[in-house]
């Protein structure tokens, strides 16, 4: 294991009277390659591929693969890559020490900064390789199945440069903090500082809070941004992160540089780099991260349209394949109430993530392939004011929505929570504010817990009540009642 | 005690503490920054003892190496009362960060999981000390967890708990063969640590 610790050496890059360009590039890149043959990156490699993947990708893979989602997980591998290769530039950083050199190599002028470069190179080369690794995983998933977009070359050059300054971090932390508890501390360092300028919150005059070094961290441009089909960044920040991590990483240089010696020329060298760093940051220090259409732009594309029972059902391209399931579903789960006031006979896929889409007459859903789709159909029957999704709504109207469902005999995922997951009954609720809104409310407080029991088992019975009725029958009594029952004034007594 | 003291000292013990407590806090923070999703907390009880096994395994290495075996006070004592001394600094802090999580996975029995894995993983860590370098060792644990991971990337939503024996780090409480693996791991890293030590590096620093 000796062979492990890299062995400093002392005459690269040397510049004897005489010596040729060629011949000192060529000792140079010798040298880099010793590094890289002695260090220890190999070890990390398989770590820093998997936990890079597993970092990224957040849940599986999934169905539908899209390149700006692909090109996304491509970035944020840059967390946990750069944090590995921030722990191997703190261990390599540290061989003079372990080998008891440093004073003997402090003696020789000159070589000290040089060293701290190669080592700077070998680290970023072994990170390099994970991040590469990371783009053939995600980018050969693209390649195979995306059914929208392309590779987003920015990003990985994002990524790229990320990982050669986290490289540069941790050599310069591994000289910092010296011992044996550098490489975790440079691990740790950078994990934190990634969530830390995430986490800043100032108060701007107007009273919002904000984030001003959200996006001098690569990750601020992963952190709550959108990523899907139907929208794009007008402006994206890329080229201003990217400008930025290059600065840093001359800064860190400059910085090792001092270290190693202080004089006229590392001084202004320190100086030049601050400089740099300072202009690279102006553009994106305390820049407002807002979500409106002044910062999306709606991305242009021709749907793909099928007409099934007299519904007209259209899905973007990047989902054209499962267009034939949607309108089967919508067919199945409208089909009893076609005709009827307020059932949109049109359904198009739009994006319910984006508040500022203003929308149309016909029905909406964001994603196929996913039955959180059939339930905001479904949901949108009986609009709820000022409410969400799952927003708290008459319990006539939950017995309609489950009839539906269960009709249309499609597997909707009964465990949601009430009436098929469409929320709690308002009638059951004493507090409305406890439960609904856009998210499911799976454990109300108490005293509401045995009201909602009640109610299910009444909602229940209900449903069943009326899928025991005729066709005719029900189709009867939905004309007849169904202004009444979109306006909640039709209780649970009052259904047949 | 002075000599409890300076073996203490020369490993580094009081920055490892300061180490395993930031850990645990940083765990605590991330916890109300981020949405806690099932796989969050899958990773979390992997990520804990992971990175305080590392701890513990690096703070095995001694910078005196051969010279030291020749003290008259048994190194074996020393180094047991280091080892547990950390370990049980650790479940408890560990313990104290996962007391929040227990409400949100009610069925699974965490602090159970993360003493498992911190002890099967802190036995790994020395075993790699020993056998390769101690002040590396933490390559061991970030190694299992890195299996773990890839588990984790193929595995569906309703089996985040139930794996191969090889991705034994992610099973539940009960599953008997992790346990297993968890307490041979121990049982072989701290055997070797406290009969022969971290594995000498002769000539080098820490």
């Amino acid at each position: 294991m000796r062979s492990l610790t890299t062995a400093p050496t002392t005459s690269f890059g040397s510049s004897h009277p005489g010596t040729s360009p060629v011949a000192a590039i060529t000792s140079y890149l010798m040298l880099f390659w010793i590094e890289i043959r002695r260090s220890q990156g190999y070890w990390l490699l398989p770590l820093m591929i998997v936990l890079g993947i597993y970092t990224a990708i957040g849940d599986l893979v999934p169905d539908f693969v899209l390149w700006p989602s692909m090109s996304r997980a491509i970035l944020e591998s840059h967390i946990v890559v750069g944090a590995l290769t921030a722990a191997l530039g703190a261990w390599l950083i540290g061989r003079e020490r372990r080998r008891r050199l440093d004073q003997l190599l402090a003696s020789i002028p000159g070589a000290g900064f040089r060293r701290d470069v190669l080592a700077v190179a070998a680290t970023a080369f072994w990170g390099l390789a994970g991040f590469a690794g990371i783009v053939i995983w995600f980018g050969g998933h693209a390649v195979l199945r995306a059914t929208w977009g392309g590779p987003e070359l920015d990003q990985i050059g994002l990524g790229i440069t990320a990982v050669v300054m986290f490289a540069a971090l941790g050599v310069l932390l591994g000289r910092v903090v010296p011992g044996r508890y550098g490489p975790l501390v440079a691990f740790a360092f950078v994990i934190g500082l990634t969530f830390v300028t995430q986490a800043l919150t100032t108060e701007r005059s107007d009273g919002t809070t904000g984030n001003p070094a959200k996006f001098l961290s690569p990750f601020g441009l992963i952190d709550g941004v959108y990523v899907g089909v139907f929208y794009r960044l007008r402006e994206s920040l890329v080229t201003e992160v990217i400008v930025w991590t290059l600065a840093l990483t001359v800064l860190l240089l400059a910085v090792m540089a001092m270290c190693r010696q202080r004089s006229l020329v590392t001084v202004v060298a320190l100086a030049s780099a601050v400089g740099l760093a300072t202009v690279a940051a102006t553009p994106l220090v305390g820049r407002e991260d807002v979500w409106g259409p002044e910062v999306y732009a709606p991305v242009a594309y021709t749907p793909v349209c099928e007409v099934r029972d007299g519904f007209e059902v259209c899905v973007h391209p990047a989902y054209e394949g499962e267009l034939d399931e949607v309108a089967t579903s919508v067919a199945a789960l409208f089909g009893p109430v076609h005709g009827l006031e307020g059932v949109p006979i049109r359904w198009e896929q739009s994006d319910s993530m984006m508040p500022f889409d203003e929308g149309s007459s016909s029905g909406g859903f964001s994603e196929p392939g996913n039955e959180i789709f059939m339930i905001e159909m479904v949901a949108s029957l009986f609009p709820v004011e000022d409410g969400g999704l799952f927003a708290p709504r008459p319990a006539s109207q939950l017995v309609i929505m489950d009839w539906l469902v269960t009709q249309s005999g499609l597997d909707l995922e009964p465990d949601l929570g009430m009436g098929h997951g469409f929320g709690w009954p308002a009638e059951a609720l004493t507090d409305a504010g406890t439960s609904g809104g856009d998210m499911i409310e799976v454990d109300p407080v108490e005293p509401e817990r045995a009201a909602l029991v009640a109610a299910e088992a009444e909602i229940d019975a209900a449903v069943a009540r009326f899928a025991a009725l005729t066709p005719d029958e029900q189709q009867a009594w939905l004309e007849a009642n169904w202004d009444a029952l979109r306006a909640g004034e039709i209780t649970l007594d009052e259904m047949p | 005690m002075r000599l409890v003291w300076l073996y203490a000292r020369s490993r580094g013990v009081l920055v490892g503490l300061v180490l395993i407590v930031a850990i645990c806090l940083g765990f605590a923070l991330l916890q109300n920054w981020a949405s806690v999703s099932a796989r969050h907390q899958a990773s979390v009880l992997q990520a804990i003892p992971a990175l305080a096994a590392s701890v513990i395994g690096i703070g095995a290495w001694s910078p005196f190496g051969e010279p030291e075996r020749t003290a008259a006070w048994p190194l074996a004592r020393l180094r047991a009362g280091h080892a547990v001394v950390l370990l049980a600094v650790t479940i408890g802090v560990t313990s104290l960060t996962l007391a929040d999580w227990s409400s949100l996975v009610p069925d699974l029995g965490l602090g159970q999981v993360a003493v498992r894995n911190l002890v099967g993983l802190t036995g790994a860590a020395l075993l790699l000390g020993r056998v390769v370098d101690a002040r590396l060792s933490w390559l061991a644990p970030f190694t299992i967890i890195a299996a773990m991971a890839a588990r984790l990337l193929v595995a569906a939503p309703e089996r985040l708990w139930s794996h191969p024996w090889w991705a034994w780090t992610g099973q539940d409480q009960s599953d008997r063969t992790s346990w297993l693996l968890a307490l041979l791991l121990a049982a072989a890293g701290f055997g070797a640590y406290l009969r022969h030590g971290p594995r000498d590096i002769p000539g080098e620093a820490e």
